[in-house]
């Protein structure tokens, strides 16, 4: 009995103390499993992208972002996140063809651009528009970035203003495409026209978004002003070669791929043409071409500026490895890893189907058949045939890697910068020595008896004796332009701004052939009467569609970027 | 007859007591079917006598004289007492005890009994899903729970469903509930960047691992998982061994599908009438001629697996001690897809085991490893190599093969498209030949998944356990797509290979300790507890094109068998830390007091930001607890009462990984690596708010026949993450500023009814149905906005968001008919006025014109005008019903369901079935507009105006059908063997054994003309979307 009760006292010692045992325990455990809730689960970041407060502190990220404006440029987005090379990298050359009439649209993949059913949503003109303005803020953001880095002495004020200088020259360029889209021409009332909203300084916050907001749309002119402001600073500062600029990441790579002084003095020089300033055409070109040629070698005109020259075929710009060529001044890269894809890069859209692109855009019989357009213009093969039988067409081989999609996307050519300055020479001092030997320069090398030498031209090279008049050089001039710049999407700024010259208006958007009935019979050389029907009917100036419609997707949300009359 | 037989009892007692002397009493012990009961015991009022009844249910009992009644008790069945007279055989039926209102309900870090639950929480039984041919438990979720609405919107056999409850509770982000198995959070979802949409991570689980799902469906329930419990909780509870016996079992099943319901397309002869009828209205040359062989080729036929097969085996054993406990269990699942190269297999094991060593102690381990494979296709809706896309517009008059091209198949000479035959017309759009890209590309996705789950319990007082677990779900798999270079998606690159290896984690540790402690009539339970999760998801990939030949394209990326090398990848990590808790208290079983409170914090949320606190309460009372209840006699009719009502405020995390930040992404120019702003952040940002209230009640009525639970709730979603449109002219990166601006809100009721209509010894008839209604309405959006467009089909212009109205609402134009005076498609504008759109050749073609009904003549020319609301996507009424009769050892159910209120926008009988381009159509064509005076809904055809005939890229109401349906879901005949019988025949050694043949989704009462009206995206979209399955199986259960 005893027994048993002294057993049930020890069994309660032994319970108490199993009890303060695992109290203890318990507490120590506790306190470490409350531990667990250390901060450290929740300090996580991003593995994918930098911040905005981390990517302007160190020079290699600093170019980076540079890089990214180039980016911008070059592959915008499309609907849904696809990339369709917009506005640079592709979109400008095959919208600029397609509101143009020299090459037509073979299916109605691009019609609605070719034929101006375009409205408030279609999304070519949308697009348009919302990259550009993308580019142009993170051109903006990236100024801004810079110059605190500057001032942060993370990089050197040269090496600052020339980052700041390309930032500019993207930002000119892009507010320039809006101008000849969304705007009518500067020489319609000098400028007075409604204009776009020229956006200068970086959009990335709620202020600055407010700030934004009160901004409105001013005149064509102010644009000008401000397109020719930047490209003054970028002219300042930017190197004459990229090949001289610090740490670029691949110097070779980067030579066209870049922009230099040379190609802000020839955008320079295109704002002046726009606005019909031809003297300073003159002063512009003068610093990119010299004054006297040489009369006894091709090329006879090579740029003080980056050495710029034309090749001596016409093809060598297209064909060269990368395009590193002497005459492609600027352009936008393009990579198997990065580029407009099937439905947007420019092999894909104008190549040819049996080299596996998609024969989309083709030439137009318009600008095969143009008198000007010598059929023994060796230009001519740089076009090939798409098609059998009679269904067949003409399109360019300007863009060959459709497998790829790896051809640059070209945006200044040297042939460009003499013809620039040709049309000024001869719209300021008539047909002048000058003038023809820059149209020649540019003609010659694609005559039959090659380029020759300006003492030895090719027979049929232009003399004064070419023409009647002084107009009918700067036709020839305009013509050449057409027939140069074939598939390069030159077309809609040309009509753009002559739409009112008093002699080389279009009247508007030109009459064009209709969409899938290009037949091989229309095309024809040397007989200088069309033989082609125009069935997509020709819109006047001032209709409407002339203007692409500010997007919906923008006035819906701000009502300070008013609507083009019309829509 | 009662009554006189309590008064003769009275009589005999009364006798009794005068005799006083021993006396032995038999008798036996029944069921209310008439089966004997073992184990009852049977004792004396002072408990001195005392027997249980044998296997027979006999008992034999001596008593002194003085005792005047029995007490008869077992676990299952309601106690009682039968008074005795001077018989000597007292025979009684035992109702079986009302085990609904004792069961226990899984609630989050914890189990409760369901007459204590006061939230709204809904339970499935595994066994509901175990035998069901599926590859993922989700799928057969659809009709089970009320306000659980489950949709699979594709008939893949690896998609992953839809599954919303209560309503659509997030306008932008995650609307999936939460997946928590045995107390863990879990991935669910797709895991494969090659079939993005038909893999589903559910379907590594073994459905018949499954102990029950529970449902947390108010705020006062889901507030325990915080910041993720917007969408409401899923909790699996997998099976666990029992103490006390050993139970292996067999499950098998096997059989076969076909397509539940095909498109009705044309055949060759109506296609080229059709085709040239397009052509000839156009102006154009004929373009489809029957080629000398006359063929006729079905390829939905080629494209269709003719009887898919399906076949699950589970082996599983479970059993113990009172000191441990285990289960494991094997399974493999086979099943093939409708389209003929998807199918989904599954190789899945588990154990689990569990120790308690002393009182003090317990702990255990529960382990899953599971390997899946799915195979797919191309299924996009407009796809040229998608294998509904492209077998429904493939031309019936040409054949499927051809001796002239290398291949065999019918291809064009360029490899391009589908082969012409005799027609002189390409296919539209260079749709291929849809067989050959079947035979030759493959879509792949395998993974290994391993779900491993710790626990430790400590219990120093039987008051508190403390309880740690560390979990781990770790997913690894690969990607695998080849696309074939001479033809299909692969001829444009030369052949395409892309290998990716992916990799998810998410790691728990939970630490948490609970009181529970009873004093008189109150009772308290407490929890408390921190845990924290970290989640890790990683994926490299490899991308070859330009394959030298096709040889090298069977099954992984080969060296140097390619030209262009891509590569890819992504990293990133995800963490919370949270702190939660609970208390429990009742008061004497009538009144329920329950608080839940949670402090998440998550990584996607800005510095100093990244705590919130959730919480909910509800309060229940049992009303029929009350004594007025029984002195009012309420008892009589109705057994258990009980009112619920509660509320909580809950949280929705933001899918995106950091979205407060203004970040800077990989912006390579034309490859040069280059960095771009990606993301204009706003570190304001926060989770969105749901804000839950739910009243409800729960009865048993009649003796416990009849259950009926109500529940109304009303889900307030605050601070939905929207995106603030920023003009495009701004260039901000993605045109949005997203802040907390929206508001959303779903309300509706519930009502759940049970009822065993009948029951005896041989015939039982139950019957079980819910209902829902659900309305969800937007009530703000962005300051000054009263709509706003979405992403989707044709950039959002199918649906809108607009202020008072249902989310993702239809909005588009309202068809008019066809102008039986020229054929013209006409359209009601907004003020009511009729257009039509003339596709007469000639000068007036391609514009808009007024109209006066069926008269040919154009009127002034004018425009579209604009869109408007014409219906909604979401059902507003759906739910189940079960009928199940047994005689016998037969027993045959019978499950329905129903849904609708909602439209359903047929894409493919806009773009496909009535196509105006060269490509095979649906019968629906055949009614088209020919001769003037005809009256018909079809607008006269026109080669390539589907724009206008059709009014392709917006949407319009010709084209909007209702979505209402009743599905017979499941119709299942079993034959249970005898148990007793069976033990004996084999002397032992089956235990027991069921047999039966199953048919799922057997037939649906719809008016949806398309192929399923549950075929939808989450928006309302049909778009050639893979049949449903009708499958028919047969298995057997054994235990042994």
């Amino acid at each position: 009995m005893l027994d048993s009760k002294l057993r049930g006292i020890n069994k309660n010692k032994n319970e108490i103390y199993m009890n303060k045992l695992l109290s203890g325990f318990l507490i120590t455990i506790s306190l470490l499993l409350l531990n667990t809730s250390c901060k450290k689960v929740l300090d996580v970041g991003p593995y994918d992208s930098l911040t905005d407060v981390t990517t302007f502190t160190t020079p290699d990220r600093i170019e980076g972002a540079v890089n990214g404006v180039y980016d911008a440029a070059q592959s915008g987005f499309y609907a849904g996140g696809a990339v369709r090379g917009y506005p640079f990298g592709a979109a400008s050359i095959e919208q600029g063809d397609m509101r143009g009439e020299d090459m037509l649209t073979f299916v109605t993949f691009y019609a609605i651009t070719y034929e101006a059913t375009y409205n408030t949503t279609s999304a070519n003109n949308d697009f348009m528009f919302q990259t550009l303005y993308s580019l142009i803020n993170k051109a903006n953001l990236t100024i801004e970035g810079v110059s605190g880095a500057v001032a942060q002495g993370i990089i050197s004020s040269t090496l600052g203003n020339e980052y700041i200088a390309e930032c500019r020259l993207l930002r000119a360029m892009a507010h320039h495409e809006l101008l000849i889209h969304f705007a009518r021409p500067y020489r319609d009332g000098n400028g007075d026209k409604l204009g776009i909203i020229y956006r200068d300084f970086g959009i990335n916050n709620e202020a600055t978004s407010t700030l934004a907001k009160t901004k409105t749309r001013t005149s064509v002119a102010d644009g000008y002003t401000k397109i020719l402001a930047d490209l003054d600073f970028a002219e300042t500062n930017l190197p004459a070669s990229t090949s001289a600029a610090p740490a670029p990441v691949n110097v070779a790579a980067n030579k066209t791929y870049r922009a230099t002084k040379a190609a802000a003095i020839a955008l320079k020089m295109r704002a002046r043409l726009h606005m019909g300033d031809w003297a300073n055409v003159i002063v512009e070109g003068n610093k990119l071409v010299p004054a006297t040629p040489s009369m006894t070698t091709y090329p006879g005109f090579i740029s003080a500026i980056g050495g710029w020259k034309l090749e001596t075929l016409p093809v060598t710009s297209f064909t060269t490895a990368g395009w590193q060529g002497n005459e492609t001044i600027f352009s936008m890269r393009n990579a198997s890893t990065d580029n407009g894809g099937v439905n947007g890069a420019l092999p894909n859209m104008l190549g040819n189907t049996s080299i596996g692109g998609r024969g989309i855009i083709r030439v137009s019989p318009i600008v095969y058949n143009l008198p000007a357009f010598l059929c023994n213009d060796t230009r001519r093969n740089m076009m090939g045939i798409i098609g059998s039988g009679a269904a067949s067409n003409y399109l360019t081989t300007k863009y060959i890697d459709p497998t790829t999609s790896t051809d640059p996307a070209p945006l200044v050519r040297y042939a460009e910068v003499l013809l620039m300055l040709a049309e000024a020479e001869g719209r300021q001092n008539g047909i002048t020595t000058r003038a023809l030997q820059l149209v020649n320069e540019v003609r010659n090398r694609a005559l039959p008896g090659g380029p020759g030498t300006f003492t030895i031209p090719p027979a049929l090279t232009y003399t004064v004796a070419s023409f009647a008049n002084a107009n009918a050089f700067i036709k020839a001039v305009l013509d050449e332009r057409r027939i140069e710049f074939i598939a390069e999407g030159k077309r809609w700024a040309d009509i753009h701004r002559n739409a009112l010259d008093a002699n080389f208006s279009t009247g508007g958007i030109p009459a064009k052939v209709g969409v899938g009935a290009s037949t091989f019979a229309m095309y024809s050389c040397g007989a200088g009467n069309a033989t082609y029907t125009t069935s997509v009917a020709a819109f006047p100036y001032n209709d409407f569609r002339f203007l692409w419609p500010i997007p919906l997707s923008e006035t819906q949300v701000n009502a300070n970027y008013g609507q083009n009359p019309g829509y | 007859m009662r009554k006189s037989i309590l008064v003769l009892s009275a009589v005999f007692v009364f006798i009794l007591n005068a005799a006083a002397q021993n006396r032995t009493v038999t008798g036996k012990v029944t069921d209310d079917k008439g089966a004997p009961v073992e184990g009852v015991s049977v004792t004396s009022p002072d408990g001195k006598q005392g027997t249980t009844t044998d296997k027979d249910g006999k008992y034999s009992i001596s008593v002194p004289s003085n005792v005047r009644s029995l007490s008869f008790s077992n676990v299952n069945f309601e106690a009682q007492s039968r008074s005795l007279g001077s018989q000597l055989v007292v025979n009684i039926t035992l109702r079986p005890r009302d085990t609904r209102l004792e069961e226990v309900v899984v609630v989050g870090y914890g189990t409760q009994q369901k007459v204590k639950v006061t939230g709204a929480i809904g339970k499935v039984g595994g066994d509901k899903v175990a035998n069901l041919a599926t590859t993922s438990f989700d799928k057969q979720l659809a009709g089970r729970v009320s306000g659980v609405q489950v949709v699979a919107g594709s008939g893949s056999v690896s998609a992953a469903p839809r599954i919303r409850v209560r309503g659509v509770n997030s306008i932008s982000q995650g609307r999936d509930p939460l997946i928590v198995v045995d107390g863990v959070v879990t991935f669910d979802g797709s895991f494969s960047g090659v079939i993005p949409q038909t893999t589903n991570v559910l379907a590594d689980i073994n459905p018949s691992d499954i102990e029950s799902f529970e449902v947390l469906k108010d705020g006062a329930a889901a507030a325990i998982y915080g910041s993720r419990a917007a969408n409401g909780v899923i909790l699996i509870t997998t099976k666990k061994g029992k103490a006390g016996k050993l139970n292996v079992n067999y499950d098998m099943y096997m059989g076969f599908s076909n397509a539940f319901n095909k498109p009705d397309l044309l055949g060759a002869a109506d296609f080229i009438t059709i085709s040239n009828e397009k052509l000839k209205n156009a102006n154009l040359p004929n373009g489809a001629f029957a080629d000398a062989a006359n063929t006729n080729t079905n390829w939905l036929d080629n494209i269709f697996e003719q009887n898919p097969y399906v076949q699950s085996h589970t082996l599983s054993a479970g059993g113990g001690s009172d000191k441990s406990t285990f289960y494991m269990s094997l399974n493999y699942l086979s099943q093939d897809g409708i389209i003929r190269t998807n199918s989904n297999r599954r190789y899945n094991f588990r154990a689990n085991m569990e120790s308690r060593p002393n009182r003090y102690l317990k702990f255990g381990n529960n382990i899953t490893l599971s390997r899946t494979e799915d195979y797919g296709q191309n299924d996009g809706g407009n796809a040229l190599s998608g294998a509904m896309a492209g077998a429904m517009r493939a031309l019936p008059n040409v054949p499927i093969y051809s001796t002239t091209h290398p291949t065999g198949y019918n291809i064009t000479t360029d490899n391009a498209a589908l082969g012409s035959g005799a027609n002189t017309r390409l296919i539209e759009n260079n749709y291929t030949n849809i067989a050959y890209v079947l035979d030759k590309n493959k879509f792949s996705n395998q993974r290994t998944r391993v779900i491993d789950n710790f626990f430790f319990e400590l219990s120093p007082i039987k008051e508190i356990t403390l309880r740690t677990q560390a979990s781990v779900d770790y997913i690894a798999g690969t990607d695998f797509q080849s696309l074939n270079k001479i033809h299909g998606d692969g001829r444009g690159v030369s052949g395409s290979i892309f290998n990716q290896s992916l990799q998810s984690t998410i790691l728990t540790w939970q630490n948490y300790l609970t009181f529970n402690k009873r004093v008189k009539r109150h009772t308290v339970t407490l929890l408390g507890g921190v845990e924290m999760q970290r989640n890790n998801t990683q994926n490299f990939n490899g991308q070859g094109t330009t394959i030298s030949d096709p040889f090298f394209q069977s099954d992984n990326l080969i060296s140097n068998t390619y030209v262009n090398q891509f590569s890819g990848g992504f990293y990133g990590k995800r963490g919370y830390q949270s702190f939660f808790g609970r208390l429990n208290y009742d008061f004497d079983g009538r009144y329920f007091f329950q608080f839940s409170i949670r402090r998440d914090g998550l990584s996607s949320l800005s510095k100093g930001n990244e705590y919130g606190n959730f919480f909910g309460g509800s309060l229940g009372w049992r009303i029929s607890q009350e004594k007025f209840w029984n002195s009012a006699g309420l008892n009589k009719f109705i057994d258990d009462m009980k009112l619920r009502g509660s509320y909580g405020e809950v949280g929705n995390e933001l899918s995106a990984r950091f979205p407060y930040l203004s970040t800077y992404g990989a912006a390579p120019y034309g490859g040069a690596s280059g960095l771009a702003a990606n993301r204009i952040g706003n570190p304001s940002l926060r989770w969105e708010t749901n804000k839950k209230i739910d009243f409800g009640f729960d009865m048993t009525f009649w003796k416990n026949r009849f259950n009926l639970s109500f529940d109304y709730f009303n889900n307030k979603n605050d601070d939905q993450v929207l995106d603030e449109r920023q003009p495009p002219s701004f260039g901000i990166p993605g045109g949005i500023i997203t802040k907390n601006i929206g508001t959303m809100e779903n309300k509706g009721v519930e009502i759940e009814f049970g009822a065993q209509i009948f029951r005896n010894k041989d015939f039982n008839w139950r019957i079980d149905l819910n209902y829902t209604s659900s309305k969800n309405k937007v009530k703000s959006l962005t300051a000054g906005q009263t709509e706003q467009t979405i992403a989707g089909p044709n950039n959002g212009t199918f649906n809108i968001l607009r202020l008072d109205n249902p989310i993702n609402a239809f909005f588009g134009y309202t068809y008019a008919g066809v102008n039986s005076g020229n054929g013209n498609p006409m359209w009601y504008k907004e003020d009511g006025s009729l257009i039509q759109y003339n596709n007469v050749p000639g000068a007036a073609a391609g514009y808009y014109f007024a109209v006066d009904k069926n008269n040919p003549a154009l009127g002034a020319a004018t425009t579209l005008g604009n869109r408007y609301i014409v219906g909604s996507p979401l059902p507003t009424w759906f739910g189940g019903f079960t009928n199940t009769i047994s005689y016998k050892n037969f027993t045959l159910e019978t499950f329905f369901r129903y849904s609708g209120g909602n439209y359903v926008y047929n894409l493919s009988r806009q773009e496909v079935w009535n196509s105006q381009g060269f490509v095979n159509n649906g019968v629906e064509v055949l009614n088209r507009w020919t001769t003037p005076g005809q009256v018909t809904n079809v607008p006269k055809l026109y080669y390539a105006r589907d724009n206008q005939v059709n009014l392709n890229g917006q949407l319009n109401t010709r084209f909007l059908e209702k979505g209402d349906f009743l599905r017979l879901q499941n119709l299942i005949f079993s034959y249970n063997f005898d148990n007793r019988r069976m033990e004996t025949v084999t002397k032992g050694i089956v235990k027991s054994m069921r047999w039966y043949v199953q048919g799922q989704n057997l037939f649906v009462w719809t008016k949806y003309k398309g192929i399923d009206p549950e075929n939808t995206s989450e928006l309302g979209i049909d778009n050639a979307s893979v049949p449903q399955l009708r499958t028919f199986t047969f298995g057997v259960n054994v235990g042994f």
